[in-house]
């Protein structure tokens, strides 16, 4: 191994321990939470069957440890998460675990779409409000990214499915895909993408405008430095300059950026998901809201900070290969 | 021999306003090594820039040529001018700390030369670039093109920076400060170095420099300039000797030089005052608010360069034997 | 020099808060009772310029006193985050070591939650109120302040007037608040102003999803009200949206405004 290599392993090591760490302290948390609440998880499951036989419950109550010192019952659920026991949803008529991987793929599309679309438009946006520094088109897209800032997005959406689904008709409002067509092959991921335009457009605004802002200051300082300068003076051409030097430098700061916004970025996805009838965690967590189903709704928090411990994680090896060793801390 | 550079009339000012560098005329012969020296302010680094045609936004330039080669570098076209940057002149600047991409490995940053310009391929060129830090006599190149630049000391990264400005064997290397951000004892060895491998490649350079002692030791001719203009030029030995111009007698006095003790009594001097902020230049010779030979003749226009026995001065007393 | 920015923001949150001030006098009933026939257009009854919603009640009078819960919840929760936070990130920044150590842990700990949804629970289980909901925000808002306030307290911790305070024997709770705080202080207004709009704008979205206190009419609740009829009268939702969106903007401006005009060097660059 190289010095490298063994400096990012080590960084990446590091990362993943403190992901377990980080993780082990929600589960806690979450214990905390489910005791917070009036009544026991016997009584709510009797409730859901239906039935408030006190034999039942005792029984249920019994299997399920409830009977137990707090510390042992502490060291059961933690046992039962990490084997990815979340319990079982009457309501849904499965596990909890199935219900939510079921839906995780919609979610982490639509993440994916709109932190995708968030990054390449900053960076669009980002670079040409540099270029035209304290200039009209630094003004215009300035005040663009206020606005998108200070847009509520839930409300964003609402007005997206007014103007584009309702006046003018070009996009689909609801839904993933339209269930009267075939659900397979290119057609249907084109239908897919239709469906995914207005969420991930709503979702990705408030992030654009906080990465675009990122990426003129990032540009704007490294355009004006020493380095590209000398870049230039090696006789080194514009494009290589700005996706050699600056662009590998302004990226670096964007990407930590988007790290720490991936448990806002999934809060936000309760919101599109409620708006455009998403089919994935985020709407599944409104319907539980309805229904005040307090376990389902600790399982998603717990299984949504997985998701951002994990996926920050891929952005520390980005990061890592974005980064001299050195600075990895 | 004849004039590598020649620069005539050089004008640069800033966007719509206050003149930088005003009628500014020097050239450098084939091989020879030209030093400009000044306070900051002066205009060297802007000079340099404008050679390069790397004036930063806010600056233009106005008028004169540029002749390098035959062709006149302030209207080439941005294509010809980032073919002759890195080919045929080189430039190291003076900050070694910054000058060199923190995100990219230093072998990389050398290599991005040769290939530009010599079309070597990726591996070719990092061989020559390991050839180059080697050359630099940076130890162990091999390992070290591997690093980023973090890794090197300030002496270390600027041999890089040297490497990669020498690299396709410029005619002309042009070295702003190169030695103004480093330790006392590295700055000599660095010089070193730029000497011996301007003999080898037979490069000419232009030095810019505020210290006096660096130009005794490196350079053939020196150019003084104050506000934007020349003042004073001619065989580094003779000014020295004899400077006519009493802003370089004023430097000269202000420079302690062990090689050379000066009958001065051992006293080291300053000069009165500051150098003036732009568009705040006195009218007449610029040098008139702190010089102590200054006569009301002096605001009556820009005093002329007069021939004298060391070479050119901007003073109207230049004839009249050494400056005070 | 115009600060335009700090003026646009200073009269708009001028204007709110004189909205909500006046709610009461200007639209003296109840706002949540019916007053008109349901779904009048903005305009089309001048006694209701904005017009009314699927209840027959004034969408102008929803407008006004919908000001007043969303300044409450917002500047309360924002103090209460602050408060906190200041407290915390202060100490952290101050005493380094281990209290520095929990501290960090702990924001990391807040920036893996997703934050809304740890709301969204915390409003399921303890019920919506505006005590909860104030609370709930608040839980979430502080760790990104002490964050803040300890990056201020390291870097200022070490300048001289400090140090001399120490020297001449001034008590660390001493030197946090007659030394630290008052040049933390630019920085504590700053993100307490955008830290309002942040809140404002988390109370609406829980109100939208129908986790705002049920007794009280807020701009969230009455888009969510509006979202049935959303093809047929889009306005009942637009109106109290465009609410929201102003604010907003009103004090994201006042808070860079305010960055300005305490930091005149641009250490933000």
């Amino acid at each position: 191994m190289t010095p490298r290599a063994r400096r990012i392993a080590r960084f990446l090591a590091r990362r993943l321990a403190q992901g377990v760490a980080l993780l082990l302290c929600i589960a806690v948390l979450d214990f905390a939470l489910l005791h917070a609440v009036p009544g026991d998880a016997a009584d709510a499951i009797a409730g859901e069957a239906g039935t408030a036989d006190p034999g039942y419950v005792a029984t249920l109550r019994h299997q399920l440890g409830l009977d137990q010192p707090l510390p042992v019952q502490l060291g059961l659920y933690l046992g039962r998460l990490a084997q990815g026991n979340f319990g079982y949803s009457f309501r849904y008529g499965q596990s909890v675990a199935s219900l939510i991987l079921e839906r995780l793929p919609a979610t982490l599309l639509l993440m994916a779409a709109s932190i995708g679309f968030a990054v390449a438009a900053s960076l669009v946006l980002g670079t040409l409000s540099a270029r035209f520094a304290n200039r009209w088109p630094d003004r215009l897209i300035t005040l663009v990214t206020l606005f998108f800032y200070a847009t509520p997005l839930f409300w964003f959406g609402l007005m997206a499915i007014v103007l584009f689904g309702v006046h003018l008709g070009w996009l689909p409002t609801g839904g993933m895909y339209d269930v009267a067509r075939p659900r397979t092959g290119l057609a249907f991921a084109l239908d897919v993408a239709r469906h995914l335009v207005l969420p991930a457009f709503t979702q990705a605004c408030f992030f654009l405008a906080i990465y675009t802002r990122l990426v003129r200051t990032s540009m704007l300082q490294a355009y004006g430095s020493d380095y590209v300068r000398f870049a230039r003076a090696k006789g080194v051409g514009e494009l290589r300059i700005a996706l050699r030097h600056v662009l590998r430098n302004a990226l670096t700061p964007l990407v930590t950026m988007v790290g720490l916004n991936l448990g806002t970025l999934l809060g936000g996805a309760v919101l599109t998901e409620t708006v455009f009838s998403w089919p994935g965690i985020g709407r599944l967590m409104y319907d539980a809201v309805f229904q005040r189903d307090v376990n389902l709704l600790l399982s998603i928090l717990v299984l949504g900070s997985v998701i951002v411990i994990v996926a920050n994680l891929l952005v520390d090896m980005l990061y890592a290969a974005l980064t001299p060793a050195v600075e990895l801390r | 021999m004849t004039a590598l550079l020649e620069v005539d009339g050089l004008r640069v000012a800033v966007n719509g306003g206050a003149v930088v560098l005003d009628d500014l005329s020097f050239s450098v012969a084939r091989g020879e090594t030209l030093a400009i020296v000044g306070e900051s302010g002066c205009g060297k680094s802007v000079t340099s820039l404008a050679i390069m045609r790397l004036l930063p936004p806010a600056l233009r330039l106005t008028g004169g040529a540029i002749r390098f080669d035959g062709a006149d570098l302030a209207t080439v076209s941005p294509t010809r001018m980032r073919d002759l940057r890195g080919r045929r002149i080189g430039m190291i600047f003076q900050e070694p700390m910054t000058s060199l991409n923190p995100g990219l490995r230093v072998g990389e940053q050398i290599a991005e030369v040769l290939r530009i310009h010599e079309g070597l391929s990726r591996a070719a060129a990092w061989r020559r670039a390991v050839e180059l830090l080697d050359h630099v006599r940076i130890p162990d190149p091999a390992r070290r093109a591997m690093e980023y630049p973090h890794r090197l000391s300030g002496g270390q990264r600027q041999r890089v920076v040297i490497a990669a400005a020498i690299a396709c064997r410029p005619d002309l290397i042009i070295a702003d400060e190169p030695t103004t951000a480093l330790d006392v004892t590295v700055q000599a060895q660095v010089l070193e170095l730029l000497k011996s491998l301007q003999r080898e490649i037979g490069s000419a350079v232009i030095l810019i420099t505020h210290n006096l002692g660096v130009v005794a030791q490196t350079a053939d001719r020196v150019m003084v300039m104050y506000a934007g203009r020349k003042v004073e030029e001619g065989a580094v030995a003779a000014i020295f000797d004899d400077p006519r111009h009493p802003y370089t007698s004023g430097l000269l006095r202000a420079t302690p030089d062990p090689t050379r003790p000066r009958p001065a009594r051992g006293v080291l001097h300053e000069i009165p005052g500051m150098v003036p902020r732009l568009g705040a230049r006195a009218s007449g010779c610029a040098f008139r608010p702190r010089c102590a030979r200054a006569v009301p003749r002096c605001a009556e226009g820009v005093p002329p360069l007069l021939a004298t026995n060391s070479g050119l001065a901007a003073c109207l007393f230049a004839q009249e034997g050494a400056a005070a | 020099m115009i600060r335009l920015p700090l003026v646009i923001g200073g009269l708009i949150v001028l204007a709110l808060v004189a909205m909500a001030a006046s709610a009461g006098w200007i639209f003296p009933d109840d706002p949540m009772t019916m007053v008109a026939e349901p779904l009048l257009w903005p305009g089309q009854d001048p006694a209701f310029p904005l017009g009314t919603d699927s209840l027959g009640r004034d969408i102008a009078a929803g407008i006004f006193h919908g000001a007043r819960a969303s300044l409450a919840i917002g500047f309360i929760s924002s103090s209460a985050a602050l408060a906190l936070g200041t407290l915390v990130g202060a100490v952290a920044g101050y005493r380094g070591g281990r209290v520095d150590d929990g501290l960090m842990r702990i924001s990391e700990l807040f920036q893996a939650i997703p934050q809304f949804m740890l709301i969204i629970v915390l409003l399921v289980i303890f019920r919506p109120s505006v005590a909860t909901i104030i609370l709930a925000i608040s839980i979430v808002g502080w760790p990104a302040i002490a964050r803040l306030v300890r990056a201020e307290f390291i870097v200022l911790r070490e300048r001289e007037f400090v140090q001399s305070c120490r020297v001449i024997g001034m008590s660390g709770p001493a030197i946090m608040l007659t030394q630290i705080l008052p040049n933390a202080l630019p920085v504590l207004i700053v993100s307490g102003t955008i830290q309002v709009a942040t809140a404002i704008l988390m109370e609406a979205a829980l109100s939208f999803l129908g986790l705002g206190d049920p007794n009280l009419l807020t701009w969230g609740g009455m888009i969510g009200m509006g979202r049935d009829q959303l093809r047929e009268a889009w306005f009942v939702v637009a109106v109290p949206g465009l609410a929201l969106l102003i604010t907003a903007l009103g004090l994201n401006l006042l808070g860079d405004g305010l960055n300005d005009l305490l930091d005149p060097r641009g250490r933000r660059a």
